[in-house]
């Protein structure tokens, strides 16, 4: 406790000495003059601890220069004032109201604070009473299950590879995945990250919420950055797999699910049409589909899909009505 | 331990120009709006007024006067007078809400949340790509903007809707309250004259819909309370192919483990949601209760097959 006050203590006085100084601040004078320093055993345990404090910083966003002279010698730091500050950032009274909801949509989530910290700097740039919480009508919230998010933001910002434990579908347990992230997006509510799979030697996606613990990001650079035209909003949720398609018989206003995923055909309604065809990421996911409309659906085309749906549901029945069937 | 530091460090650079821009305001109000109790505060408080530049002489240290009826004076800041640009994570959480923000009908003013978004997204790019995370939420831009139009003019909306518990399409006419959204999904609440009742409909599962003219008030039932999760459950046996439904169905409870299959406890939100469910899970769960389900099960998979025959 006392270790950490005393470390925060230690940084805000280094930032606040290399900020105010217009010259370099050298090594020998950060240890002499900044409280925390000087008190370390060792030269060797200074260099580590004013190590380990400059990293923390620019880490942070800081922007802690390093001051050589002509023949690379380093003479000391210093921090900027102008390359520090929040600068060039001007909204209108309604994109301040837009930006104080954007801030609140997080709710309680994990980077709720992190969004809430944006946005108490971002107050001081216009009258306070222009910043009046805007009337957000309704209830907003962005995600809830998001403990992955940061360390994945952290990790694309310095093109970092990560790992983490992750259970996929068919499987019974998490398994440790190494991923060089290309990027992240979320559709209808669902998280998923889009990356190069060490393992598989290709890209993947993720879904967050089957990552079973903690993300780790690495000191390795990414080993493979995105292909060429990678557009992360244009990505599928599943994995890349062949589309695969099956015409279906429905019964009048039923199988709705199968309707809004009808393949358009010119001068049919799929609302009202007898017949649908279907468009599906994989043989099992078109299967599911067909199997979940029950007796509203009947697979016309292919045959093999036809074949998988009947084997699945004399399984269905087998399960729900013993030997009776 | 660094993380902790990192953060505190980070509240405390924020601060100071906060209440620069907020002279006057109370340890309480402060408090609240950095998400912290007035004794944490108080505690970063007398932390700023011990730093400052080296000397840490009286007029070198950071002055800031608190202990006058709980109200905040910043007299001398040193070096923290102005904010620290925003980080990429920062920058990128609201760019992301505006983004969502931005999708959604009902919100406000959209043109002022594209504007903000495109400012946020300059900060954002200074520091990292802006373009590596995508926000989707799938509502067609027809129905966006009759939903805006119906919220804006207190007119009723004709929509058809794929309802996702009977796997069938209807067309109502509603009556718009407001729009909310969980986790990410969009939805409607309104009074629905076909149901004479407040529903809540899933913006992307409106398939259409466009305003009618203008009519009466909504009816009192309207502003009856949104209805309670169910408090039926239903037990399943999952195999592993089926496992994931527990990470996507809220409210599912591992319950047991049975030879590799797991037994789970699901809200049953109706017995014709829990049949299709289980029918898409392709043999790879078995219902085990209530009875009524496992014959239902039984009977949709019966009647199916026979279209097969």
């Amino acid at each position: 406790m006392t270790d950490r006050i005393d470390r925060t203590e230690r940084l805000l006085n280094l930032v606040i000495c290399l900020m105010a100084s217009t010259v370099a601040v050298s090594r020998a004078q950060i240890r002499d003059q900044i409280p925390g320093y000087a008190e370390t055993a060792s030269p060797s345990a200074f260099e580590r601890m004013f190590e380990r404090d400059k990293d923390e910083l620019r880490s942070m966003g800081i922007p802690v220069e390093t001051v050589s002279d002509a023949s690379g010698e380093v003479l000391g730091y210093r921090i900027p004032q102008d390359r520090y500050a929040l600068d060039g950032l001007e909204l209108t009274i309604e994109e301040r109201a837009a930006v104080a909801v954007a801030a609140q949509v997080w709710g309680q989530a994990v980077v709720a604070p992190v969004a809430g910290t944006a946005l108490r700097k971002l107050e001081t740039t216009a009258d306070p009473e222009s910043w009046a919480p805007a009337g957000l009508q309704g209830s907003i919230q962005l995600t809830t299950t998001d403990g992955a998010l940061l360390p994945l933001m952290a990790a694309l910002r310095q093109e970092r590879v990560v790992t983490f434990p992750y259970r996929a579908p068919s499987e019974e347990s998490a398994r440790t995945r190494t991923v060089s992230p290309w990027g992240l997006r979320s559709a209808s509510g669902h998280w998923f990250l889009v990356g190069y799979d060490h393992d598989r030697a290709a890209g993947r996606t993720f879904r967050l919420s089957r990552i079973a613990g903690a993300v780790t990001v690495t000191t390795h650079e990414r080993v493979q950055g995105p292909p060429p035209g990678f557009d992360i909003a244009g990505v599928g949720s599943g994995e890349p797999e062949d589309r695969v398609t099956a015409r279906l018989r429905v019964r009048p206003g039923r199988a709705a699910s199968l309707r809004r995923r009808a393949v358009p055909v010119e001068g049919s309604d799929p609302w009202t049409a007898e017949e649908v065809t279907v468009a599906a990421g994989s043989v099992d996911e078109l299967v599911s589909l067909a199997c979940a409309a029950g007796p509203d659906a009947v697979v016309v085309e292919p045959d093999h899909i036809a074949e998988r749906v009947r084997a699945a549901l004399s399984e269905i029945l087998v399960r729900h009505r013993g030997g009776a069937a | 331990m660094s993380v902790a530091a990192g953060d505190r460090l980070a509240r405390l650079l924020a601060l100071v120009p906060w209440l620069l821009a907020h002279d006057g305001i109370t340890i309480a109000e402060c408090a609240a709006h950095f998400g912290v109790d007035e004794e944490q505060l108080e505690r970063d408080l007398w932390l700023l007024v011990v730093c400052g530049t080296p000397g840490y002489g009286p007029d070198q240290l950071v002055d800031i006067d608190f202990w006058d009826d709980g109200v905040i004076h910043v007299l001398d800041p040193q070096t923290l007078g102005r904010p620290l640009r925003l980080t990429h994570e920062e920058a990128m959480t609201l760019l992301v809400a505006l983004r969502m923000l931005a999708q959604l009908p009902g919100i406000g003013d959209r043109d002022a949340i594209v504007t903000a978004a495109a400012k946020i997204e300059r900060l954002a790019s200074e520091t990292g790509s802006s373009q590596n995370v995508a926000i989707q939420v799938d509502v067609p831009v027809e129905v966006r903007e009759a939903v805006d139009e119906a919220l804006a003019s207190h007119r009723e909306l004709a929509i058809r809707y794929a309802a996702a518990t009977r796997d069938e399409v209807t067309d109502r006419t509603v009556h718009p309250f407001r729009v909310l959204a969980v986790d990410g999904v969009g939805y409607l609440e309104a009074y629905c004259t076909s149901a004479e009742a407040r529903r809540t409909f899933r913006l992307d599962r409106i398939l259409t819909a466009s305003v009618r003219e203008p009519v009466t008030e909504a009816p009192a039932a309207a502003f009856e309370a949104i209805p309670a999760a169910p408090s039926a459950t239903a037990l399943l046996a999952l195999d592993p192919a089926a496992r994931w439904i527990i990470d996507v169905l809220a409210g599912a409870e591992v319950v047991g483990d049975e030879d590799g299959r797991a037994l789970v406890r699901l809200p049953l939100h109706s017995e014709e949601w829990a049949v299709r469910l289980v029918l898409s899970l392709r043999g790879a769960a078995q219902v085990r209760g209530p009875d009524g389900l496992v014959d239902a099960v039984a009977d949709a998979a019966e009647a199916a097959l026979s279209s097969y025959s």
